[in-house]
């Protein structure tokens, strides 16, 4: 099967009419495709994100506060240990190329339920093009825009269930969930990966070989 | 459903110390320009913003950061202040292209009094739209009739657990406000001013001649349902306000 190219892209941020979350509200609308090849939608579902985990707050405070790397914040990351944090550049990025599965939107196949303490998924897929991955693209932006009661931007990634040219079939990849890693220095300079948001997706996304799955998280404002 | 809302918590004590009025509320009006900061840091691409001056800057990002050798920051979506007519000097760079780094005496700096960033507020009273970039109508740090004097912005108060009202975590900006005016100041609208970083170019070595804004983040009214019904702060009074950032589970 032809790898998926993808490349990186910012295009507009589609801003819906009316606002499904409550005035004064910041939350997170995850929406999922799965199309095939040739780009028929076989599933498609639009849906509040139980969203935001710790780590989002904890690195939007480092941020307002400005805390010094002298006197740094500790937070959990994604390899379970607790990096000192300061205010830095790098804060939330959420970049990834094609292949890069540390940061970004994420997928991963574990069902627990969603805690406010989660540092990482239950179990990441891994990317790849053998049975039981899938093929991480690029991560691409929709641009923010604002509406009268909303404002918005979009992470948007896909995930292809390739097979490997001269590899048989690899089967249904499930999805149960879906999150958002991002990176940051510590206060060392030593870039670290936050889990900021997770979703569990009740009975999964089924992802046929062959197919692909589109991952849109919108963060909203609404006033 | 873990969302962030922000609870607004107005409190005027006397000088006694006794609180005399209180006002308790949801915000309702986080902007544009706060999801145009989180897009920037998210997406590590150039963002163009209007300032509170109406101004279109482009934030960057890249370069160095404060733990490095260059010791330069971003300081993007800060809000922490210190107090009015007291200055605040950040280093966002450096001021020549081909500077022998690091070096100090090359550092770029940018520098603002507390009051024209972090919480503020003003008397402005006209319903909040996505897109304001500033409040209505800022309240002047000082003593003069209409005038408060600003102290310094705080931002602290970080905690997780099963906090009141069914939240798993919150955070507090916290700003006081002295009323020496020698009379009445009423308080209709509270806003964030958040910093972020433009830089005039980037070198081999990181960026130059960078420049901080302030972009409006946040903006209410003090009394959303009788707008010009503000809250006074009478001669002598503190104003408290506080913006309570919660986590819902």
């Amino acid at each position: 099967m032809k790898q998926p190219r993808l490349e990186g892209r910012v295009t507009p941020t589609v801003v819906k009419p009316r606002p499904i979350f409550r005035p004064g509200e910041m939350g997170v609308v995850l929406e999922y495709t799965v199309r095939t090849p040739e780009g028929k939608v076989t599933e498609h579902k639009r849906m509040k994100s139980k969203s935001f985990v710790r780590a989002f707050l904890e690195l939007l405070f480092v941020q307002m506060q400005m805390t010094s790397y002298n006197y740094p914040y500790a937070i959990r990351n994604t390899s379970n240990a607790m990096s000192n944090m300061s205010e830095n550049y790098l804060a939330f990025s959420v970049g990834a190329a094609e292949g890069a599965a540390g940061n970004g939107v994420v997928v991963g196949s574990g069902v627990g339920a969603v805690d406010i303490d989660d540092y990482k998924l239950g179990t990441q897929i891994s990317h790849g093009n053998t049975a039981g991955l899938l093929w991480y693209g690029a991560q691409t932006y929709g641009a923010p825009g604002a509406g009268a009661l909303l404002s918005v931007f979009r992470m948007t990634r896909d995930f292809t269930n390739a097979t490997a040219i001269g590899s048989p079939p690899g089967g249904n990849v499930t999805v149960n969930e879906v999150g958002v890693r991002c990176n940051s220095f510590d206060s060392g300079g030593t870039s670290r990966n936050f889990l900021i948001i997770r979703d569990v997706i009740a009975l999964g996304i089924v992802v046929p070989t062959g197919q692909i799955l589109t991952i849109n998280y919108e963060e909203q404002v609404t006033l | 459903m873990a969302t962030i809302r922000s609870r607004v918590i107005l409190n005027v004590t006397n000088e006694k110390g006794r609180r005399v009025r209180r006002r308790e509320f949801w915000s309702r009006s986080f902007l544009l320009h706060f999801i145009e900061l989180l897009y920037n840091q998210h997406a590590q691409l150039a963002t163009a913003i209007r300032d509170i001056g109406s101004t279109s800057r482009t934030l960057t990002l890249g370069g160095h950061s404060y733990h490095s050798a260059w010791k330069y920051t971003r300081a993007h979506i800060y809000v922490g202040a210190p107090a009015g007519d007291v200055t605040t000097i950040i280093q966002t760079g450096n001021s020549t292209s081909s500077p022998s780094l690091p070096n100090h005496a090359l550092r770029h700096s940018w520098q603002y009094t507390g009051e024209h960033y972090g919480l503020v507020v003003g008397t402005g009273t006209t319903a909040p739209t996505t897109t304001d970039d500033k409040l209505e109508s800022q309240i002047a740090h000082g003593e003069a009739a209409g005038e408060l004097t600003y102290g310094g912005c705080e931002v602290y108060g970080l905690q997780f657990g099963a906090l009141p009202g069914g939240h798993a975590g919150e955070f507090t900006i916290r700003r006081y406000y002295t009323n020496m005016s020698g009379g009445v100041v009423k308080v209709c609208e509270a806003g964030l001013y958040a910093l972020g970083c433009a830089y005039a170019a980037i070198s081999s070595q990181g960026p130059v001649n960078d420049a901080l804004w302030r972009f409006c983040i946040a903006r209410d009214l003090t009394n959303p349902g009788v707008p010009a019904d503000g809250i006074d702060v009478l001669d002598t009074e503190v104003l408290e306000v506080r913006y309570v950032l919660k986590i819902t589970p």
